[in-house]
């Protein structure tokens, strides 16, 4: 299969809803295949890429931070990123600037950028095909 | 003839809109387009054989290609499915996007 | 002496993933933990989380590997669930 380029809108938020764990299974298969990912991260999900999350400890489980190695998104972001370099494709994640604002979610992971619905609108004209993920 | 593929993440037990889908998905095929319907998170409790789930059951042999999320199966301990569909791995949606499908999430 | 808590539960899987919990179920044990008395009713779709022998594996993307995935069944204690029924 030739390499594409596909747009995806994210809207939900991290750690609210199962409708990223899938979009995150989505894109890994993507990546892997070696396709150029185009990401439009719009209202919660211009979270999913903040530097600033951490993990914690699960006093519920009895597990330290180490023991519980809590996922983070932002984690999740980075990997996707360094397997699509990996495969020969490359991710263009675009933080929706206004959503990222009125969040104070502005600091990224490196290689994800702010960007706005122009990015949307660009990622949509230019790729194969469009997957939206919307909120519920 | 165009091809569809339709996602969906709901459950008809909790939201009364998961019969539009349906109906949508069955719609499509009477028009004479091409449609697989792939439930993954809490849509697959509709695929058990034990639930009521009629327009579910009415869409099989439809002639909508009904697919289940194999790791939403497993995260809900569904063993067994609804004669009429089957399990699938998530690289179908990719397999549906590269080759033009028009995709839509609910 | 505590007060006592009816905890109705319905909405279920919502980011179980992510939180290796499921976080209303959490947050009634690190109360009770704490001193709380609470009584947990699962309905709608989170009976599903007394069905046995449940999970998913963790997730992987790339070489980032989720180890702590979770069992809701586990986490209820499927056995004590079937015995208050009884």
């Amino acid at each position: 299969m030739s390499q594409k380029t596909f747009a995806i809108a994210l809207m939900d938020a991290p750690y609210e809803s199962e409708n990223l764990t899938t979009a995150f299974r989505i894109l890994d298969a993507m990546a892997r295949r070696g396709h150029n990912i185009n990401v439009f991260a719009f209202e919660g999900a211009s979270g999913l890429a903040f530097s600033k999350q951490a993990p914690h400890p699960n006093p519920v489980h009895g597990k330290n931070v180490a023991e519980e190695n809590h996922p983070t998104t932002k984690d999740q972001v980075t990997a996707l990123l360094a397997l699509a370099a990996k495969s020969g494709g490359k991710v263009d994640w675009v933080n929706c600037g206004m959503c990222v604002d009125e969040r104070g979610v502005g600091e990224f992971v490196a290689d994800t950028r702010r960007g706005s619905p122009a990015d949307f609108h660009s990622f949509c004209e230019a790729s194969d095909n469009v997957l939206a993920i919307p909120t519920k | 003839m165009a091809e569809y593929l339709l996602i969906e993440s709901r459950d008809p037990f909790e939201s009364n809109d998961v019969g539009y889908y349906y109906d949508l998905a069955r719609g499509l095929v009477e028009a004479g387009e091409k449609v697989t319907l792939f439930l993954v998170q809490n849509g697959v409790f509709a695929a058990r054989p034990s639930a009521k789930a009629p327009q579910l059951r009415v869409l099989v042999g439809s002639g909508v290609k009904i697919l289940a999320d194999d790791f939403a199966l497993k995260e809900r301990g569904i063993t067994k499915l609804l004669d009429g569909v089957q399990i699938a791995p998530i690289e179908i949606v990719v397999d549906h996007l590269e080759a033009g499908h028009k995709a839509l999430w609910h | 002496m505590a007060k006592k808590t009816l905890n109705l539960v319905e909405s279920a899987y919502r980011a179980v993933m992510e939180e290796q919990d499921d976080t209303i179920l959490w947050l009634l044990a690190a109360m009770q933990g704490a001193g709380a008395e609470h009584t947990v009713v699962l309905r709608g779709n989170a009976v599903n989380y007394a069905v046995a022998g449940q999970g998913a594996p963790g997730l992987s993307i790339g070489v980032w590997k989720q180890t702590q995935a979770p069992r809701m069944d586990n986490d209820i204690g499927v056995e004590r669930v079937f015995q208050r029924r009884g």
